[in-house]
């Protein structure tokens, strides 16, 4: 790389979550707008961070601690977003189905995904399917995010799949968890899935980009 | 949230430790077999399964997660000694870390504790390669004496010697100088030199009997190794026997 990183960038690609607070509102004073923030240093900061999780470079950890080196700056830019009228181009909403409290791995996908600036309505763990119906019509995404980290909790992804279709919500839906293959999502009527929260990014990013 | 007077009871009732166990166990070959052949990807990938789980268990309580992290180091050091690691550098490498994460109260020094130990750990491992190939190999060279009566390929032996068949290649290339494919062409020729001597055997019985699929095929290779074709060795060395034989005993008689 011939550019060199933006403090900001560096310090959310290591998980200096304390540095944040500060380089954010340097950025603030120099006249950056709190999106151009976002879009320009946060983002691919985090890309950085999910691509080297995907290449199995780094460890759950470090991936964590990126992820809340970034919530931190975002809860300075929120609020000035919000303000400023800014939303993301794309919502989505995650949960992990009924009976599955890990929750790890879909707090991962879902920091992954405001990372690529996506907001993302979490609904938490051991979320029945007539939460997830009753979120999707009231928020309106365009993607939810379904995560089950046991093969006992398989089940549970496949019937609240069903119940979301059956609702007749026109929402893309993508699964993910240690047991969910490639094969399972398609065979339970996913329209997509992830192996890890650095795919789920792109899985996501091919979903909603798809649709346009 | 009602408040809790034993914190720890639910923790325990969902038995974070016991699950976060047996997950690891039921990666532990593939992770040692992914460490061995030098591939650090995949062993950070099947951590990063056991990871998951134990920062969903822990997440919130930072004595829990560190304990449960430090199971997972000793797990691991564990497997490193049974696979023969040296056990006095594991135990004093575990030691000084444990030390370490004694003191660690944040997020990011324990995700970089995490990484150094789990490196290092790798390392111990990956340093075994020193240290056991001459067991290794002579396992999978026992194999390939016991089984010269068939067809054999290196992933069978390798298999056999639980090693990866490119580690194998790459070992016996170190180790012998060469291939497999030469070093199992040797033994079969050695197997019918020494048929040939101390029995009598015929020509198309020994080339069965050391695997070679006929005889004309037996008699070119036996050739290339030997510079005798098998008959002419046979001879040969019967004829030395006779007269070693003759002036042995001729000795005795004098």
């Amino acid at each position: 790389m011939s550019e060199t990183q933006h403090p900001l960038t560096a310090a959310v690609i290591a998980g200096k979550r304390k540095e944040v607070p500060d380089l954010v509102n340097q950025c603030l004073a120099a006249g950056e707008s709190a999106a151009a923030i976002v879009e320009k240093l946060l983002v691919p900061g985090m890309a950085v961070v999910g691509d080297r999780f995907k290449r199995n470079e780094i460890f759950v950890p470090e991936m964590l601690i990126a992820a809340r080196a970034m919530k931190e700056a975002l809860k300075i830019l929120e609020p000035m977003l919000v303000a400023a009228g800014v939303k993301p181009e794309y919502t989505a909403v995650i949960g992990t189905v009924e009976g599955d409290l890990h929750d790890i791995g879909k707090n991962l996908v879902a920091m992954m995904w405001k990372g690529a600036n996506i907001q993302v309505i979490d609904l938490g763990v051991n979320v029945p399917a007539a939460k997830f119906i009753e979120a999707v019509k009231q928020h309106q995404p365009k993607l939810l995010g379904l995560s089950a980290l046991l093969t006992t909790t398989m089940p549970a992804l496949r019937d609240a799949v069903k119940a979301v279709r059956d609702a007749g919500l026109p929402v893309k839906i993508i699964v993910g968890g240690a047991p969910i293959t490639d094969t399972f999502a398609r065979e339970i009527g996913a329209d997509g899935y992830a192996t890890d929260a650095g795919s789920a990014v792109d899985a996501a990013l091919a979903l909603l980009q798809a649709k346009n | 949230m009602n408040t809790n007077d034993f914190p720890a009871v639910p923790l325990l009732q969902h038995r974070p430790y016991d699950r976060i166990r047996e997950l690891y166990l039921l990666e532990e070959p593939q992770l040692l077999a992914a460490i061995r052949r030098g591939d650090r990807g995949e062993a950070r990938k099947l951590i990063n399964h056991v990871l998951v789980h134990i920062y969903s268990a822990g997440e919130e309580r930072s004595d829990l997660l560190k304990g449960l992290l430090l199971e997972l180091v000793v797990m691991i050091s564990r497997a490193a000694v049974e696979a023969g690691a040296v056990q006095s550098e594991v135990l004093g490498m575990n030691f000084r870390f444990l030390t370490e994460l004694a003191d660690i109260d944040d997020d990011e020094q324990l995700a970089a504790w995490l990484r150094k130990t789990l490196e290092h750990v790798f390392s111990t491992i990956e340093k075994q390669e020193d240290f056991t190939p001459p067991l290794l190999l002579g396992k999978a060279l026992d194999f390939m004496r016991e089984n010269l009566d068939r067809d054999l390929s290196r992933d069978e032996v390798a298999r056999h010697a639980g090693i990866s068949p490119s580690h194998f290649s790459r070992l016996l290339k170190e180790r012998t100088g060469r291939s497999f494919t030469e070093l199992l062409r040797q033994c079969r020729v050695d197997l019918a030199c020494e048929l040939l001597q101390s029995t009598e055997k015929t020509l198309v019985e020994i080339s069965d009997i050391c695997g070679f699929c006929d005889q004309a095929y037996f008699t070119r290779v036996f050739q290339d190794v030997r510079g005798v074709p098998p008959g002419k060795f046979r001879a040969a060395r019967q004829f030395d026997f006779k007269t070693q034989y003759k002036s042995t005993s001729l000795q005795d008689f004098s």
